[in-house]
């Protein structure tokens, strides 16, 4: 059942071929509205001028990383109750430890299945609150 | 007025350390001398930018590969869902104009509906080859890091070679003619080699082919 038919997402990566797929799998969910960014500075040009319910984002990317896009997010009051997903081939302890101290919805670590995105998403999409 | 000992920089250029640094230089450029390894230290320095290039090359090429591949996954999940549709509308055509008696439209929805479900295994199989993609995002980052490491090394190897050998210059060492062998990964910067079809049958039709 697609969790997510009316959220609209930001999906940030470096690589095009990953913004590709997770955008592709994003629609196969029944996802419908899409937005792309390429690193932390341009998916804050985003966030601030577009409504994003929801952020699927890379952690290793230049200009800013993962990291500092979510602590930013986090810091800013109009955009701190965005959930973020983090989507990264980082699998180090301490890396998951700190996303979910700044703040992260979620953890993916790559290669991931369609099955596990799924799971997360709807479950995190689960916790938000209705808006009408 | 900063300490010496709560200033870290200062506490560690003392004139100790200084004189250590500058032994094990003199050490380090008497035994590159002796050793005769000024050829094969400005060999290593020289083959950094080729390796860096190389690894580019692979970087590029999997990028182009990986898009060409979602491109196709794109475009058979759009066949795909043309298909799906279609074999329905066509079920519904035949059964409800009553030209199929009950038993023949029972038995088409049955064969239509192995259909439908060899066609959901087939877009099941292509989002595992459009998710399998995602090898160019993992080896890109390795490779990146490599080539970072590479700019590194380089700097630090020319470095060396400046404080080993103060009269260095970068005067080409020629290539091995193994290294002259496989694809070729920066033909703009290179007069020796073609960069595509249309270079090679240019040069052959001027050669009168």
């Amino acid at each position: 059942m697609p969790a997510c038919p009316d959220l609209r997402f930001l999906v940030v990566d470096d690589f095009s071929t990953m913004r590709r797929i997770v955008r592709g799998l994003l629609k196969e969910m029944g996802c419908q509205h899409i937005e792309e960014a390429e690193d932390g500075v341009t998916a804050l040009q985003s966030l601030r001028s577009t409504r994003i319910d929801f952020v699927v984002s890379d952690i290793n990317m230049p200009n800013m990383d993962g990291f500092e896009l979510l602590a930013q997010i986090k810091q800013d009051p109009a955009l701190c109750h965005i959930p973020v997903l983090m989507v990264t081939a980082e699998a180090r302890k301490e890396d998951i430890v700190r996303a979910a101290q700044t703040g992260a919805a979620g953890y993916i670590v790559k290669p991931f299945t369609k099955a596990t995105l799924e799971e997360k998403i709807t479950k995190i999409a689960q916790k938000m609150p209705v808006t009408a | 007025m900063i300490d010496q000992q709560t200033d870290p920089q200062r506490a560690y250029a003392s004139p100790d350390v200084v004189r250590q640094i500058g032994e094990i230089t003199r050490k380090l450029h008497d035994s590159v001398a002796q050793l005769g390894l000024m050829g094969d230290l400005q060999a290593a320095t020289q083959a950094l930018p080729d390796a860096r290039s190389r690894l580019n090359y692979i970087a590029r090429k999997t990028s182009e590969a990986a898009n060409k591949v979602l491109n196709s996954v794109d475009e058979a999940k759009l066949e795909h869902q043309t298909i799906s549709a279609t074999t329905l509308r066509m079920v519904d055509e035949l059964t409800s104009n009553g030209n199929l008696s009950p038993t023949s439209g029972e038995k088409l929805r049955s064969l239509v509906a192995h259909v439908q479900g060899s066609t959901d295994r087939i877009d099941e199989h292509l989002t595992n080859i459009m998710i399998a993609q995602d090898f160019h995002d993992l080896t890109g980052q390795i490779v990146n890091k490599v080539v970072k490491l590479a700019d590194d090394l380089e700097g630090n190897l020319v470095q060396l070679l400046l404080q080993v050998a103060p009269e260095y210059e970068s005067t080409p060492v020629a290539p091995k003619p193994e290294d002259l062998h496989g694809p070729v990964v920066n033909p703009e910067a290179r007069t020796d080699v073609v960069s595509d079809q249309n270079e090679v049958d240019d040069l052959l039709a001027r050669m009168g082919f």
